[in-house]
């Protein structure tokens, strides 16, 4: 390898890893590599930076995030979490399924895993405590689960991921169902088998008439990932315009008809997701700089030769790619990590015949995972604090989870046609 | 003394970058809004609603870095100071330095391209906005980080809240 790349590494991950922001990081390392080893002025860096921006695709992610927000402060978290228990939790290790059945719903509304674990993570240890279920079991379970809010659409990174690669974001949201889907039954069964013979205390099976009314409670609520989800997969919005029509119904549901929003809140929740999107939005700049010079310099093409020469099958690929990804998603968050790594993974694909929304959904699935590996997931972290235990502790809670996570990941990484059969069904890709 | 011109300074950027951030958002979310059931009613779109919204993601993203320094909620790598806590102090130090110099970075860069948009009078193509006030936003925002920053650097330092 070359001197100049070696120097480019080093200051890139000396950057982060000296708590520069992620996109400053990727701006530094940019100039750097433009000042000495290209003769193109840095305006043209500003320049990118602020054209990168100029990009109508990146309102989905302003308002999705909006959505999720509007949906938190209000009472949804409440319903759905009532909605689930209604349904599963007359089931021995029942109110353990209804939370990870309420992180899968919350995940069809927020596309981040940190707002599922502090929305739904935050309700249910608790509750789950209180119901006499182990508190090493309860935590490791509303860890892990949240995963299901960056795997099940929307998804943020799903969304960036697919314009890095120019997929479809519906067809790359399509691949998200099955996977959540298996994620949601595997863990239940854990916690079906974990749960049957201890003592925990179990609700009565609710009646017809409980059901309804817990279901029409929560039906506005309901209605939103039907709204989203149909809206985009039958053609009727864009990704965009399902975004912004989603924000409209949640700001209508949760002023009007739910009420458990004051008007007075709705410029705190605005101002406080345009912040956490600007947060995100402005790696995707530094990110958009940072690929500037790696096109230049025609690095992702030099990397695919490297690797295919040493590499030969795809199998090998993808489990090195597993590997890697898992290491990065212990120390990186899932966004930096997907816009830094994509573009320079996505060149080497073709090579080895690997579908371009098969290796998105491969990289939102193990990333997320890194979201509860320790030392650094961010998730044991949040849990930790609200149990008041530490990390050694969470860390040792999680790993049963874990455990089938990765499982699922590796079916999904050798099983492809599990992934893509939705999108090919649907949008024949 | 310090302390109360931080305070007038941050409550001045914050009800500037609050108001203006809602605005924006609310304005681009009701035109995109109107923009859809225009074309499911009257088959009608409004041409100006897709380039409004992509310059209020240009102002809001930017703005508002300058408010996610003041929460401190810019994404970094936090992984060196949680293995070796005693590193932390330093590094946050460093990381404000750097910050101040991208910064001023982004104020003479900004400045240029905003110069070079008045000499060659370039504007966008459907609003007629002038490109030099789209480009104004990444010195402003420059000099925004700048005092948010060296306002958080005062508050690592004293171990007061600029806001309290």
């Amino acid at each position: 390898m070359n001197t100049s790349y070696l120097i480019i590494v080093l200051c890139l991950l000396g950057c982060l890893g000296a708590t520069i922001p992620v996109f400053m990081s990727l701006f530094f390392t940019s100039i750097l590599g433009f000042v000495y080893f290209t003769d193109m002025p840095i305006m043209m860096l500003a320049q990118t930076l602020f054209r990168s921006m100029d990009n109508f695709a990146l309102v989905v992610v302003l308002f999705f995030i909006l959505c999720g927000n509007i949906m938190t402060a209000g009472s949804i978290v409440d319903k759905l979490i009532k909605v689930a228990n209604a349904v599963v939790g007359f089931f021995p290790g029942g109110l353990a399924m209804a939370g990870i059945l309420a992180c899968g719903m919350f995940g069809a509304i927020s596309g981040s895993t940190v707002a599922t674990v502090v929305a739904i993570g935050g309700f249910m240890i608790p509750a789950l405590m209180e119901n006499q279920y182990d508190e090493k079991f309860s935590v490791g379970i509303m860890t892990t689960a949240p995963i299901l809010g960056v795997i099940i659409p929307p998804s943020i990174s799903m969304i960036l991921y697919s314009m890095v690669s120019n997929d479809s974001l519906a067809a790359l949201f399509m691949t998200g169902f099955v996977p959540g889907f298996m994620i949601i039954v595997a863990m239940s069964l854990y916690s079906y088998f974990y749960c049957r013979n201890r003592n925990f205390k179990r609700s009565p099976a609710p009646t017809f008439k409980e059901l309804i009314a817990v279901l029409k409670n929560g039906f506005w609520a309901l209605m939103l990932p039907v709204l989203i989800f149909g809206g985009i997969f039958s053609g009727v919005f864009t990704a965009n315009e399902a975004a912004v029509v989603a924000c409209v119904y949640a700001f209508v549901v949760e002023l009007f008809i739910h009420r458990d929003m004051k008007f007075n809140k709705v410029k705190d929740v605005v101002v406080s997701s345009a912040v956490t999107s600007a947060t995100l939005l402005i790696i995707v700049a530094g990110a958009t700089a940072f690929g500037r010079y790696l096109t230049l310099e025609q690095i992702p093409a030099q990397i695919a030769d490297a690797v295919v020469s040493q590499v030969h099958s795809a199998w090998a690929f993808l489990l090195i790619v597993n590997i890697m990804l898992l290491i990065v998603g212990m120390f990186m968050d899932i966004i930096s990590a997907t816009l830094i790594l994509a573009p320079i993974l996505l060149p080497i694909l073709p090579e080895y015949g690997i579908n371009s929304l098969h290796f998105g959904l491969l990289m939102t699935v193990n990333l997320g995972i890194g979201y509860c590996t320790p030392p650094l997931g961010v998730s044991l972290y949040i849990t930790g604090a609200l149990v008041n235990r530490g990390l050694i502790y969470v860390s040792k809670a999680v790993m049963p989870f874990l455990a089938i996570q990765i499982v699922i990941l590796l079916i999904l990484t050798y099983w492809p046609d599990l992934v893509l059969f939705l999108p090919r069904f649907f949008y024949g890709q | 003394m310090i302390a109360k011109s931080f305070k007038t300074i941050d409550r001045i950027f914050s009800f500037f970058e609050e108001w203006t951030i809602f605005i924006a958002v609310m304005v681009g979310l009701i035109s995109l809004f109107v923009n859809v059931v225009l074309r499911y009613t009257i088959h009608y779109s409004l041409a100006w609603s897709e380039e409004l919204i992509r310059e209020i993601i240009i102002y809001t993203t930017f703005i508002g870095c300058s408010a996610a320094i003041k929460n401190r909620s810019m994404i970094r790598i936090d992984a060196l100071p949680q293995i070796v806590p005693s590193l932390k102090k330093a590094l946050d130090y460093f990381s404000h330095f750097c910050t101040l110099g991208y910064s001023v970075l982004m104020c003479i860069l900004g400045w240029q391209m905003a110069a070079l948009q008045v000499e060659t009078q370039q504007s966008t193509i459907i609003l007629g906005i002038p490109l030099v006030i789209l480009y104004a936003i990444l010195p402003l925002m420059g000099g925004m980080m700048f005092i948010r920053t060296i306002m958080a650097m005062w508050e690592d330092f004293t171990g007061q809240q600029v806001d309290k």
